[in-house]
């Protein structure tokens, strides 16, 4: 995935050492040296713990937003097939590699006005727990921090169950998906019976 | 960090249960032997199952399954015990190791479920007691040379090491070396594999490709041969103006010879490559297939269990004999047979198997057997259980299942004997006079039946020679794939697997007939109820092109029951792998998984015993019927337009709006929704006032002024309850105005009600 952290150098670090023949004293020391930045970035970061990463993606006017972690891949919309005797907001299945991928509409799950497939429409592979499914996107966008102090619990209007699917929305009204709280809904679990 | 020590423990317990359940299969398996020959040669028995329990304790201490290893060490100390032969296994001894194997196999998944182990006090105490008297009766038994009292016993010297030392490695040196894998990831390689088989299906077109390429070469050279004369011609005398295209033209000679060899030759090794990679490609695939298979043994070892509990109880004898144990089945499979095996059994040791009186009056032995046998048959595995009880009493089933009301006379008649033996497998029938707690019968055996089809099963009962009964399971091989049936519907391909395809059939118009409101096609003079693919899966039928053509039709059989489906097209047969569609759709109705085709395309492989069930609440719609019935459809349901910012209230809106019957689309702000209202014809609006970018009083507003729209009822729901915002609401032409304090459903549906 696409986190980088900018901490990899260190075995190149290390054969840099090496190629200048330094003294093992000295390797020591820049060792050393290295490892108290490292030390010190760590501590930082846990100053900023209260920022995560956020996906962001567009699904006509609104713009939506998932957890990094929660998203494996993002793929372009192939052939999807239609599965019959389902709620209108799955929109079918595709083939990620051999493996069958549900694919949902959120906005249609929302009860909006269901999205249209386009040719810049992605697919968003997203898990959490045992639920693989991909999320349509018109649009992937870009990859954010986002302090969970700038995400505004609830907006005035939305109320009491509306909380189970979205953590909070931005100044940029930028909706945060709650994914976990999505797969946990009875309506997204299909158990039908004849 | 805390996150990943969980997992790391997870991952212990999970190996942890595999282990131990090992153990426990093979401590039981060499119980039932020891106590089939008490005075046989047991020294090396004992010493096996000692060190069964050995292990088996150490394994429930690395994971701090306290209760799992007490019980564990004090078996261990019988075995011990015997094995010094101070402690002789008698009937008593037997019971109370069983209850302790039982006692762990609880206690086991309590520790994997983290749930705390069930209370083992009293089957302690008991177990104490035989080992204290064990005891006391070696101090006395020590007097009198117990060398010499083990002698005899101990046929081979250096039988194992001592009683309290480590056990030895459990196999020999010669013994292939295993490596516990866990199934996910021998799924994963499977994915994998048959991703691959689709890369092997994709290559052998490009060879095809390159193959029409290399002959349109070869046409051209020929055509080129042709014109050779010609060109010669020309040559011989050329004009100075079209000496340039001559020499053009023989370079283009030359040229032509040489793309003509090269692509021959790189169609002839690109052939080889993919015939090679295909072969292995299968072999991959045959491979991982196999090692997900396991012999039935581990399955079939454990009834012997259950027979001698149920016969002891029931004061029955009845020997079990299995053969066929090396027979192989996917772990799946083998995981799926266990539960419907286990009713069959449990009934014929309950039913079919009479008292020993009974069966010497009857001139029988006392002892009833019961064969449960595996072995391959063709494409597919057979597991028979035969006894040589009672059988079933046909005539009984017949009276039975007619005064039930399951069948009429006439079909009671009619019903062949086979065919009334398999009516016990139907919910809700019961021959037995009493119903014990242990088979449940009626109960347990439909489960039989559900179970085994959801595994492309299929259960046959039979009288055996003897006069029992004997029920058949036929199984596939594997899970993984099987043999489909592509068919077209509403522009979809769906599969059909081929082992419920009865028969395919073009049917001509006046084969169908109405009956009722079904209709019913007649098929070598017998009537079935034919229905519409289509309609069975809910999809938009397509309406057909002429009425003179002949309509295919598939016969479909699950059971004993059959129904007719009329397909727009019949695309072909093929092998396929079957795939779940995940743990977010875990059923869905009429569909039973999925499969990837060559082209990589997902077909929907559909439940043949869902359709059947689905067919009852349709009928197929000609194309007339289909006409009306859209028609009557947009009369009933009247459009409602609902715009609310807020997904909550949206949601709940739909949901009543709906169940009234009312057809609903949302939009979630002014703009929104007059962009839909552009798009679509609706009879109502129910909106929000408060909402951004456009609010519900200034959508009232645009609507009430638009030409076309301006006769459209709008409802505004809201928070605002003051008389101002009321009037505000009712000038800008709100045909009313609910106030959500009051919002009460009923409330809502009775102004939508006076206004369309």
């Amino acid at each position: 995935m696409g986190t980088t952290n900018g901490d990899q150098p260190d075995i190149n670090l290390l054969d840099r050492l090496v190629d200048i023949n330094l003294s093992e004293a000295q390797i020591k020391e820049v060792l050393e040296g290295r490892a108290a930045s490292l030390a010190s970035t760590e501590d930082e970061a846990r100053d900023e713990s209260t920022t995560s990463q956020y996906v962001t993606f567009r699904l006509e006017q609104e713009r939506y937003a998932l957890e990094v972690c929660l998203v494996e891949e993002i793929q372009p919309v192939k052939k999807m097939t239609s599965i019959p005797c389902t709620p209108g907001f799955i929109l079918g299945a595709v083939n990620i590699r051999g493996r069958i991928l549900p694919v949902v509409d959120i906005k249609s799950f929302f009860g909006l006005s269901p999205s249209e497939l386009k040719p810049s429409s992605k697919i968003m592979v997203v898990a959490t727990g045992e639920i693989h499914v991909g999320v349509l996107a018109d649009q992937v966008e870009e990859v954010l921090d986002i302090a969970l102090d700038d995400i505004k619990a609830q907006i005035e209007t939305l109320s009491g169950s509306s909380e189970e699917f979205i953590v909070g929305i931005t100044e940029e009204a930028v909706i945060i998906l709650n994914l976990a709280g999505l797969a946990q809904d009875k309506r997204m679990i299909i158990h039908e019976d004849v | 960090m805390s996150l990943s020590e969980e997992q790391i423990m997870q991952q212990l317990m999970s190996t942890f249960k595999d282990e131990a359940e090992e153990h426990l299969e093979v401590i039981n398996k060499q119980l039932l032997e020891l106590e089939k020959n008490p005075s046989g040669e047991t020294q090396e028995l004992l010493q096996e199952v000692f060190r069964e329990a050995h292990s088996l304790k150490g394994a429930a201490r690395a994971v701090e399954a306290t209760a799992v290893e007490t019980c564990a060490h004090s078996i261990e100390s019988m075995f011990a015990a015997a094995k010094r032969g101070e402690l002789s296994l008698g009937p008593a001894e037997f019971d109370l190791l069983y209850e302790g194997l039982d006692f762990m196999t609880t206690a086991l998944s309590a520790a994997v479920e983290g749930t705390p182990a069930p209370d083992q006090i009293g089957l302690q105490r008991r177990l104490s007691s035989v080992l204290a008297k064990c005891a006391t009766d070696q101090n006395s038994a020590r007097v009198p040379a117990p060398e010499a009292k083990q002698a005899p016993i101990e046929p081979k010297p250096s039988q194992g090491p001592g009683p309290e030392t480590t056990p030895a490695p459990k196999k020999g040196g010669s013994a292939e070396e295993t490596v516990r894998v866990s199934t996910r990831k021998l799924d994963a390689l499977m994915t994998h594999v048959e991703e691959l088989l689709v890369s092997k299906i994709r290559t052998e077109q490009r060879v095809a490709e390159l193959k029409s390429l290399r002959n349109s070469l070869q046409e051209w050279q020929k055509t080129w041969q042709k014109k050779r004369s010609a060109y010669d011609k020309l040559r011989r005398e050329p004009r100075e103006d079209n000496r340039e295209i001559i020499t053009f033209l023989g370079e283009n000679q030359e040229n032509l010879k040489y793309f003509w060899s090269h692509t021959n030759s790189l169609l002839q090794e690109f052939s080889k490559d993919s015939m090679r990679m295909s072969l292995i490609t299968e072999e991959l695939q045959e491979d991982i297939r196999r090692a997900r298979m396991l012999p039935v043994a581990s399955v079939f070892e454990s009834f012997k269990r259950t027979v001698r509990d149920l016969a002891r109880q029931q004061g029955k004898q009845v020997n079990l004999v299995i053969c066929g144990t090396e027979t192989e089945l996917d772990k799946k499979l083998i995981e799926g047979i266990k539960d419907p095996l286990m009713h069959i059994i449990r009934n014929s040791v309950d039913h079919g198997i009479e008292t020993p009186e009974i069966r010497v009056a009857a001139g029988k032995p006392a002892a009833g057997t019961i064969q449960l046998s595996a072995s391959q048959q063709g494409n597919g595995i057979k597991i028979e259980v035969e006894d040589d009880g009672a059988g079933i009493d046909c005539e009984k089933i017949r009276a039975k299942a007619q005064a039930k009301g399951m069948i009429s006379a006439q079909e009671a008649r009619s019903l062949s004997d086979d065919d009334a033996r398999l009516m016990i497998f139907q919910s809700g029938f019961s021959t037995a006079t009493k119903v014990t707690s242990v088979s449940g019968r009626g109960v347990g055996l439909d489960v039989v039946k559900t179970n085994i089809e959801k595994l492309n099963g299929l259960v046959t009962v039979t009288a055996s020679p003897g006069g029992g009964t004997r029920i058949s399971l036929s199984l596939p091989l594997t899970l993984s794939t099987s043999r489909v049936l592509l068919i077209e519907v509403s522009g979809e391909t769906f599969a059909v697997p081929t082992t419920s395809v009865e028969r395919i059939v073009r049917a001509n118009a006046e084969d169908i007939f109405t009956v009722g409101d079904k209709n019913v096609i007649q098929i070598e003079g017998r009537s079935i109820s034919l229905v519409g693919v289509s309609d069975v899966l809910e999809l938009p039928a397509k309406l057909k092109k002429g009425g003179s053509s002949k309509l295919p039709v598939i016969v479909l059989g699950a059971a004993e029951k059959r129904v007719a489906f009329v397909v727009d097209s019949l695309v072909g047969e093929m092998e396929i792998v079957i795939k779940s569609l995940g743990k977010m759709l875990s059923r869905v109705r009429n569909v039973s998984g999925a499969t990837v085709l060559g082209s990589g395309q997902v077909v929907m492989i559909l439940n043949v015993a869902d359709m059947i069930k689905s067919a009852r609440g349709v009928s197929y719609r000609s194309a007339a019927s289909d006409r009306t019935a859209t028609e009557a459809g947009t009369k009933k349901s009247v459009a409602v337009l609902v715009v609310d910012d807020s997904i909550t209230t949206r949601i709940m809106e739909k949901n009543i709006l709906e169940s009234a019957g009312y057809r609903v689309t949302m939009a979630q702000d002014g703009v929104e929704a007059l962009e839909t209202l552009k798009q679509q014809h609706f009879d109502l609006i129910v909106s929000d006032v408060d909402m951004p970018r456009m609010n519900g009083f200034e959508l009232t507003t645009r609507v009430k002024e638009s030409d076309e729209l301006q006769e459209l009822p709008v409802v505004l729901v809201t928070s605002l309850d003051s008389a101002a915002d009321k009037a505000q609401g009712l000038e800008c032409g709100a045909d009313a105005y609910i106030v959500k304090h009051s919002f009460d459903q009923r409330d809502l549906l009775d102004t939508i009600k006076q206004l369309v």
